[in-house]
């Protein structure tokens, strides 16, 4: 990168006058049926996770919003035994074991 | 390839944008629940509600049920089962009978009492008694099971 380039993205001094983006609220997603939920974004060491605020107490959402990863014993042996094959896996929730899966 | 099914909305959605953000391209995600035969089935049992409320809801929601024998496509090897299903974890699977017979699947069912895994264990004895599924121990509360017999 050149020193122009740095120079750029360094942080002003003055950051009084820059507006902070809301950084880890929820944001809103529209359902077929013109309802919507809020979710928050989470991550762990497989991926980011969809974590509806009305799920957050469940305990897949505690889990990644730890940046953990629920039920590795089961994960690990589930990726072991998939080998070349399908596998099916429901109710998925939020998704909380889908990147692992993958 | 990965069949996923979520029966709840607000969660289908959530899975549906978990699986855009990890670019996941090899998973099929279903907005039904697994059942033994195909059937509308009542929204309300999928949660834990208070009787009272649903009477004030008015009208009965549905969602659709279907078989993972029609779910998933014929000719598609399934190596392993994975079902945490609203209680609907045994009626899931006999409506993947096809499934099961063809491919023996390790089966990884939520099951953290001694009494569901007992239960279990003597469905699957009764219904493929041929692939002779064993109990394996107990992970995360889940029941795992193995044929020893496979197809």
């Amino acid at each position: 990168m050149a020193l122009e380039q740095l120079d750029s993205t360094a942080a002003p001094e003055d950051t009084d006058s820059i507006q902070a983006p809301d950084i880890g609220g929820p944001s809103v997603i529209p359902l077929d049926g013109g309802e919507t939920f809020e979710y928050t974004l989470a991550s762990n060491s497989f991926g980011h996770y969809c974590v509806p605020v009305d799920l957050a107490d469940t305990k897949e959402a505690v889990s990644v919003t730890a940046a953990a990863v629920p039920e590795l014993s089961t994960v690990e042996l589930i990726c072991r035994k998939m080998g070349k094959g399908d596998l099916i896996t429901g109710s998925t929730g939020f998704g909380a074991f889908l990147p692992a899966f993958h | 390839m990965i069949h996923g099914f979520e029966p709840t909305e607000t969660a289908f959605g959530a899975a549906s944008f978990t699986t855009r953000l990890n670019g996941l391209e090899n998973v099929n995600l279903h907005n039904v629940i697994a059942g033994k035969r195909a059937r509308d089935f009542p929204k309300a049992r999928l949660v834990d509600r208070n009787p009272e409320d649903d009477k004030a809801t008015g009208p009965v929601s549905f969602v659709e049920m279907k078989k993972l024998d029609t779910i998933v496509p014929q000719g598609r090897y399934v190596s392993v089962i994975h079902l945490k299903s609203y209680s609907m974890e045994m009626p899931a699977l006999l409506g993947a009978k096809r499934i099961v017979q063809d491919c023996a699947p390790l089966l990884v069912m939520k099951a953290p009492r001694t009494r569901t895994q007992r239960f279990f264990l003597s469905c699957l004895q009764a219904h493929f008694p041929d692939l002779k599924y064993q109990f394996a121990g107990v992970m995360d509360e889940n029941a795992i099971f193995v044929p020893l017999n496979c197809a």
